[in-house]
């Protein structure tokens, strides 16, 4: 009777421990991961096969960048709807003798096209090389995977590609501790395997006298905290700028009162620091 | 003692027995001359090769022969000298058998016996040919491979039966065009190898992918994906290579002469002539070598007619897309080519043309 018992607390105490994990999460806003065939010679050559090339090597890109940047979650078959796509074109550039093939990329957030002049077009081939894998579907998703990986530990390529990860919101609403100055956004550093040096941007509109006013503030400091069943993360203001006040390089009187209002934030990765701590669930393992 | 009547009558009978019998030795004398010409002529015609000395043999018994006949009509020729073998032979009872028999003989041999023999001469180079004769689409010897150093090769073919034309094909080295001869029962035929065949003019073109092509076409005919199909219009018709794939495309000529003739096309004269062409392109040498490597190395041939300087060839490119779905290259092609190129042979003598397929 007494093993039945034990027996039955364990599994009550597994069911809880299960639901508070997931509970806790706090989804990362999904981003798309696309490669796509586009330069002529490529497109009509691999013909059926093109598809399979275009979903193999964004599978590894979406692999790659997670690797480095798991803050979101780059998934290459996410549906249209996401947060944001990251985009890779296999493109044909006007050459002589022979057109260049590049990688080039392009990046929708919020529905919108975003400028990626920042993240230079990747040479796949110049115009003087005759061997192309224009048949070999294998042969050029390794390619096109081993030039990706090579961009990718490039640290000032990364830099650029952190640029773009800037653009895309991470959550859209902030909560504000006004007795200990901090801001709490519904984020999972963990799960983010974000270190607590990285800084937030929160931005927000508010409505004023017909206006809508755009104000930002940075945090830093972060920290994971968990009541109940909810994580967040919570960190101190270093910066904060509103149109009808005085910037501050620290918390603010009007915090409170301008995120209180009804408004519209979000909150963006200013600086991203990688956790070198690993995680299992969401949760750190030796922090 | 007889009466002088009776003695002149037998002096006259044996006059006249000797002057028959006379008459009947130079018959046959030349009958014997005659013989002896014939079969000359037949030995000289026929088993040269084998009896080399029929000449000096048969001339000397024909010489002999009129030695005879002209010494016989100024009247001596042995007369009376029990030693002269030859006349001896000649006025015995059983010579006219003989001679007929050897008559008919020599008839019978010279109306059905026929030979064939080929020798080396003319501008050969010094290589070996091989030479096939054929009479009513049956190969009437084993091939007969001839060397600078053979004297002939052939044989007598005895008791003829067939008339048939006799074609004589040099089967290596390729270029020359068969030669047939009429043939009778009785017809002796020397065959000089190669004086005696007329050298083919032969066109051999080195179909080269150009650059858009090369970054193209599949390296093998069943890799996935879009495939190719290459065709040649002839003057004398249409070539088809289903599956042009990276590589070169001798054509030109039949298959017999084209595979020669492309085997002997040195491999550093073609790299050399795609190397010039990327050059050409400011390729660098690390994409021009191993590409002209790479297409010298499995050349494809399309045997079609025998082009001839001056003619006209057009090359089409036409597109073959793989099915929905489907990893292997299509079979039915699309309607309009992707590129048509064409390429008139020069006329300045040279033989080996290379031709580039690339738009201008």
């Amino acid at each position: 009777m007494t093993s039945m018992l034990a027996r039955l607390r364990n599994l009550f105490n597994m069911i809880l421990v299960v639901t508070c994990a997931s509970a806790s999460a706090v989804a990362a806003p999904q981003v798309s991961v696309r490669f796509v065939v586009a330069a002529p010679t490529f497109a009509q050559n691999l013909g059926a096969v093109k598809s399979q090339v275009e979903r193999d090597v964004a599978t590894a890109l979406a692999s790659d960048v997670t690797a480095y940047f798991p803050v979101v979650l780059w998934d290459a078959s996410a549906p249209a709807q996401a947060a944001a796509e990251l985009r890779l074109t296999l493109t044909e550039i006007p050459a002589s003798p022979l057109p260049a093939i590049s990688l080039v990329w392009s990046a929708i957030v919020g529905g919108q096209a975003v400028s990626t002049a920042d993240l230079p077009p990747i040479a796949l081939y110049g115009s003087f090389d005759l061997e192309r894998a224009t048949h070999d579907p294998a042969n050029l998703a390794s390619i096109i995977q081993q030039k990706l990986a090579a961009w990718l530990q490039n640290q000032d390529d990364r830099e650029r590609l952190k640029g773009l990860l800037k653009l895309i919101p991470l959550a859209h609403s902030v909560e504000v501790d006004s007795q200990a100055e901090h801001i709490l956004v519904p984020l999972s550093l963990a799960q983010s395997k974000m270190d607590s040096s990285s800084i937030l941007l929160v931005t927000f509109d508010v409505s004023n006298a017909g206006n809508t006013l755009r104000g930002k503030l940075k945090m830093s400091g972060l920290l994971e905290t968990r009541s109940g069943v909810t994580v967040r993360t919570c960190g101190t203001v270093n910066a904060f700028e509103y149109p009808q006040a005085l910037g501050s390089n620290g918390w603010s009187p009007l915090i409170p009162q301008l995120l209180a209002a009804p408004s519209v934030a979000s909150v963006f990765i200013d600086e991203y620091v990688r956790s070198d701590f690993d995680t299992v669930n969401g949760n750190f393992v030796n922090p | 003692m007889a009466p002088p009547d009776a003695s002149a009558s037998a002096a006259e009978a044996a006059q006249s027995a000797s002057g028959g019998k006379r008459l009947r030795f130079r018959v046959q004398l030349v009958v014997f001359i005659a013989l002896a010409v014939g079969y000359t002529i037949f030995f000289q015609r026929h088993l040269q090769v084998y009896v080399s000395e029929t000449l000096l043999i048969g001339g000397t018994l024909s010489l002999l022969g009129l030695w005879k006949l002209i010494w016989d009509a100024i009247g001596t020729a042995g007369r009376g000298r029990p030693d002269d073998l030859l006349r001896r032979a000649l006025e015995s009872p059983n010579a006219p058998e003989y001679l007929a028999f050897a008559t008919l003989l020599l008839l019978v041999l010279l109306a059905t016996t026929s030979s064939i023999y080929l020798s080396y001469e003319g501008d050969g180079g010094g290589q070996p040919f091989t030479v096939e004769i054929w009479q009513a689409g049956k190969m009437l010897l084993p091939p007969q491979t001839l060397n600078p150093y053979d004297h002939t090769k052939g044989q007598p073919f005895f008791l003829n039966k067939s008339s048939a034309d006799v074609e004589f094909r040099i089967t290596s080295p390729t270029g020359y065009r068969p030669l047939k001869e009429p043939n009778h029962l009785w017809s002796a035929h020397r065959v000089e190898v190669p004086a005696s065949f007329d050298k083919k003019a032969l066109q051999l073109l080195r179909v080269i992918p150009g650059a858009a092509l090369l970054s193209s076409l599949p390296d093998r005919a069943d890799d996935p994906g879009r495939g190719y199909e290459l065709r040649i219009l002839t003057p004398a018709g249409q070539v088809v290579v289903p599956h042009y794939v990276k590589t070169v495309v001798y054509t030109g000529m039949t298959t017999e002469d084209l595979s020669t003739e492309s085997d002997s096309d040195q491999h550093t004269a073609l790299r050399q002539a795609i190397d010039d062409y990327l050059a050409g392109l400011h390729f660098p040498a690390d994409q021009r070598t191993p590409m002209a490597v790479k297409l010298s190395a499995n050349p494809m041939l399309a045997a079609s007619a025998e082009l001839k300087a001056a003619s006209v060839v057009t090359f089409q490119i036409y597109a073959r897309d793989a099915p929905d779905g489907g990893a292997a290259p299509a079979t039915a092609p699309k309607e309009s080519p992707i590129m048509s190129v064409s390429y008139t042979i020069p006329t300045d003598g040279a033989r080996v043309h290379s031709v580039i397929l690339e738009s201008h």
